[in-house]
Order: C-alpha cells, then sequence, then structure tokens
C-alpha cells in the first residue's frame, strides 16, 4: 500500500457497499440453509468451482454481512478489496465509512474466525472423505492486529498422480518445485494445513493427539453414488420391520459391545465373530472371514447383552403366538394372535412390565414409567436375571396398540409370557425374512 | 436426498443392495446405519455427501470421534 489513493466518495464507498451486498446476494441463492456447513459455488460463466461456507457466531461480531455465507473467495476478494481501500482512504473519511456499520476489528476478527472454520471444515471433511483431492492450490490472506502487513500461505491437495501421498497437503514452495522439476519425494515439510503449517503444535493439539482414542469400529473407506429402489408400501412396512429386528438383534449388541472396548473390525465390510473374552482383553480373529452366515456370535449376544426391553419399545407379533387376555395373574392362554382381529399380527408397543411369583402368579412388581426397563425393574426388587432363570420369577409385558397397527386397538392386546428363547427364535424372522427377500428377488416377485 | 428407516439403496460401486436400518442425527448431520439385504450381513455406518460433479454419494464415517459419538447416541436412545 505505498501508493496512496484518494479519499474514496460517498458514491465510491456505495460502490463497495453495493459490490459486497450484490456478492452477497449472489452467494445466498445458492448456499446452503446450515450455518458452518460448506457448499460449492459453481461460476456459470467460467465453470469455476470455489468452495464456501457459513460463516458462524455471526451475533458476536457487529457486521451486517458476516453472519451469511461467503464463497471463500469471494469473501477474500470483497474483505482484502474493501480494507485496501479503507486503509489507503483512512485519513479524514473514516466517519464516512462508519455509515458501512463496519469496523477494523470486526473484520480482522472475521477473517481469522473464517480462515480458521475454513481450514478446520476442510481439513474434517477431507477425513470424512467429502472433499475430494483435487489438486486446487489455495492460499489463505490475513492481516494481524495493528499491522497492515498482508500475510499469505499456501497449499496444495496433492492429486493423483502426484509423486506424493494423494490427498497430503504440500506448502507452496514444494509444490512449485514438484511441478517445475517433477522431483518424487516426500513434501519438504510435514502436511499440515496451512495457515498453521508454520506454527509450532499447540499444547491443545498434543492433547487432542494423546485423546485420540482406540478405534472402536474401523470401517471400510467406501464412497459411492446410489439410487434409491422404488418399493410397494407393502414391501416397505416389511422392510421397516426388517430393520427393527435388525437393531434389536445385531446393531444393540453390535454398538454395546463396541462401547464395552471390544474393536469391532469391519474390513472387507464383514463384522467378524469376536471371541468371548473380557473387554480389556477381547481380540477380533482378523483371519476369520465369514462366507455365509449370520455373522453374530448369538452366544456371546445372549450372555453379554440379554434383552432388555422397556416401556415403549416396539415388539412384533407373529400370528399363533400366545396371550392372555387382560390377566396379568393368569397363567390361561385366551387366544392366539391372528385369531382375532383385535389381535392381529404386527407391532406392539409395550406399556407395562410386570414380575410375577412363578409359583403364585401374585405379581411382585410392575412398571409403567415411560423408558423404565426390565433390568431397572429387577434391580430395584433386589433381584436378578438369574431369578428369570431359576424359574423362581417370570416376568410379563402388556402390549398395546402398534405404533404402524391399521386396525382400532383400543384395548389392550393383553398379556404375553416373556420368553428369551422364543424371543431369540422371533430374532431369527430377520434372517428368514431376508431368505425370503433373496428367494423372492430371485424370482422377481419383488421390486427389489 | 434424505435416507428414511426402511429405504433400501443401490450403491453404484458394488451394485450391493442395503437396507436403511437406523438413522441418527448428531451435529446437524444424519448418519445411517446400513445393512446389506443379502447375505453375507453387512452394517456400515454412512452419512450422505457430494463429489465433485454435485452428485449425492455415501461415505462411510471412519473419524474415531465420530463414530463413537455416534455409536454413544445410539446407545443412549436404546434404539
Amino acid at each position: 500500500m505505498s501508493e496512496k489513493k484518494k479519499p474514496l466518495t460517498d458514491e465510491e464507498i456505495q460502490q463497495v457497499l453495493d459490490r459486497i451486498n450484490d456478492k452477497l446476494k449472489t452467494a445466498a441463492m445458492k448456499r446452503d440453509s446450515i450455518t458452518g456447513r460448506t457448499i460449492t459455488i459453481v461460476n456459470s460463466e467460467t465453470t469455476k468451482r470455489s468452495g464456501g461456507i457459513m460463516v458462524s457466531k455471526a451475533d458476536d461480531i457487529e457486521s451486517d454481512y458476516l453472519g451469511t455465507f461467503y464463497s471463500y473467495e469471494e469473501f477474500i476478494e470483497a474483505l482484502t478489496t474493501f480494507l485496501s481501500e479503507k486503509e489507503t482512504s483512512m485519513s479524514g473519511t473514516f466517519h464516512k465509512k462508519e455509515k458501512l456499520k463496519i469496523d477494523q476489528d470486526a473484520v480482522d476478527t472475521a477473517i481469522e474466525e473464517f480462515t480458521s472454520l475454513f481450514v478446520e471444515k476442510i481439513e474434517r471433511e477431507r477425513k470424512e472423505g467429502k472433499r475430494q483431492p483435487n489438486g486446487d492450490f489455495y492460499t489463505v490472506s490475513r492481516k494481524d492486529k495493528g499491522s497492515s502487513e498482508e500475510k499469505t500461505s499456501g497449499g496444495l491437495i496433492t492429486p493423483k498422480g502426484m509423486p506424493v501421498k494423494e490427498g497430503q497437503y504440500i506448502d507452496e514452495q514444494t509444490a512449485k518445485q514438484i511441478a517445475r522439476e517433477g522431483i518424487v519425494s516426500e513434501p519438504s515439510s510435514p502436511p499440515t494445513i496451512p495457515p498453521e503449517s508454520d506454527k509450532e503444535p499447540t499444547n491443545e493439539q498434543e492433547k487432542d493427539e494423546e485423546k485420540k482414542p482406540a478405534p472402536v469400529l474401523v470401517q471400510k473407506t467406501m464412497k459411492s453414488t446410489f439410487k434409491r429402489k422404488k418399493i410397494s408400501k407393502e414391501l416397505k412396512d416389511k422392510l421397516m420391520r426388517i430393520a427393527k429386528r435388525a437393531v434389536t438383534v445385531l446393531l444393540i449388541p453390535l454398538v454395546a459391545l463396541a462401547l464395552k472396548g471390544c474393536p469391532i473390525i469391519t474390513d472387507n465390510g464383514k463384522i467378524p465373530i469376536i471371541q468371548p473374552q473380557p473387554p480389556e482383553i477381547a481380540q477380533v480373529d482378523e483371519n476369520y472371514i465369514p462366507e455365509d452366515d449370520i455373522i453374530v456370535d448369538e452366544t456371546q449376544t445372549n450372555e453379554e447383552e440379554p434383552i432388555n426391553l422397556e416401556i415403549g419399545d416396539i415388539v412384533e407379533m407373529h400370528d399363533g403366538d400366545r396371550y392372555d387376555h387382560n390377566s396379568q395373574a393368569s397363567d390361561d392362554i385366551s387366544g392366539e394372535i391372528g385369531a382375532n382381529p383385535y389381535r392381529e399380527a404386527g407391532d406392539y408397543t409395550v406399556d407395562v412390565i410386570a414380575i410375577l411369583d412363578s409359583e403364585t402368579n401374585e405379581i411382585i412388581a410392575t412398571t409403567q414409567e415411560e423408558n423404565a426397563n426390565l433390568d431397572d425393574l429387577l434391580l430395584s426388587n433386589g433381584l436378578s436375571r438369574e431369578d428369570i432363570e431359576s424359574g423362581k420369577i417370570k416376568v410379563r409385558y402388556n402390549v398395546s396398540e402398534g405404533k404402524n397397527a391399521d386396525l382400532d386397538r383400543s384395548e389392550a392386546a393383553g398379556w404375553v409370557t416373556y420368553d428369551e428363547d422364543t424371543y431369540q427364535d422371533k430374532g431369527n424372522v430377520i434372517e428368514d425374512m431376508l431368505n425370503e427377500n433373496i428367494e423372492k428377488t430371485e424370482e422377481g416377485g419383488l421390486q427389489l | 436426498m434424505i435416507l428414511e428407516e426402511g429405504d433400501v439403496i443401490t450403491l453404484d460401486a458394488n451394485g450391493k443392495d442395503y437396507l436403511v436400518i437406523k438413522t441418527i442425527e448428531y451435529n446437524n448431520e444424519n448418519y445411517y446405519y446400513m445393512m446389506t439385504v443379502k447375505k453375507p450381513v453387512e452394517i456400515s455406518i454412512i452419512k450422505l455427501a457430494k463429489n465433485e460433479q454435485g452428485q449425492e454419494i455415501i461415505v462411510t464415517v471412519t473419524d474415531q470421534h465420530e463414530l463413537e459419538k455416534i455409536m454413544k447416541l445410539t446407545a443412549k436412545k436404546n434404539i
């Protein structure tokens, strides 16, 4: 800024403001509505693509444009232009610029915040595979508070075919050297993200590294376009039931094991059998590649993670399932699901859990509290699963109309006897239904 | 496109059909548990993104912090 310009006239100031507003309008038309989320803007004339971000914490900044979207390039360009003009016309006209309602501190803060958010988002999206290594060279410009010097740092997201690891950031100097000389070597500086590349790691960064958790789930990295299947309502309902059952039988145990510290490795996209060992010494048989079976260690599941129904859970009742008709203390089986239009097969909601004395059928405890579950009820009454297994007590659930009920099940459906074996048998419905789907698919009878 | 539980999608990468069995919202983003329709059973945690061509794609979640958060949320909601 060695060459001083004449102070801006009011008209010129208005032009700057209009320019910013125009950019705002253009960007706003294509902006994503979620703050902090990056989007891509494509210039319709040049087809050049540029990334952008919704700037958050707008309310903290005394400026009327920083809370909205700017593409990165537009943002820097607009601010740089504005700053340079403001800088060269500071004397004597500053009071006029106040009309713009933009102050230098706010702009500096915004640049810093924007840059930080932008880099953070790039890094995170790169890890998540959202951002393709594309060979884009980019720069980040900023000005330190109290300084008119503009600092610029840059880097290259290395594309395929480059003689360094794909997707790695390399600094500007190395990038140019590679482009010029085609050097096949590691980058001259660690793959850090500008503008932080010239800084020593902070204590917080080091702490973050230390905090890096052990893998809870290692997934095969996969990115793919996809198509949604058009399916009939009937099949959709069926698939919903399969999904619910899969969540109960497969997902809950899987998640529970993972969170207990058992590493769940799904390399090749398959869930291996986990040996029933204590979490701290749990190991995954990485050589085991299941070929043609439902890959769940059901023994482990049954022993470690017994089904723990709670109030509000949905249970699926099938034709032929027995129930007691509104008589929780009775052993008389008064009906079968499917034999009565008010007791159709389908999804029912657990609304009462009761523990009964097996010999006398006397009620020991019941609960209807939201989210209360069997284990809680057992515990609060000094009982345990062992008491069920030994036959000392039995558990019954009152189930009422299901979420997907077509019929008016205004009356409670009755009591069903809790039976883990029966429950597990029902769990196999997933496999049956999967097989059924496969068969029907192969026959072409379904739209799958 | 937002996926829903019970949706079936076909991945162009491998031609396989997957059933969306659970959705979890975390940090203003939707995460999906998807399971193969045919054996062998595969379960993956994915989310949606866009590729350079602007097409919607599925991406497996690989960040351990993110995975742990999703799983804890899943467990907390008790499905």
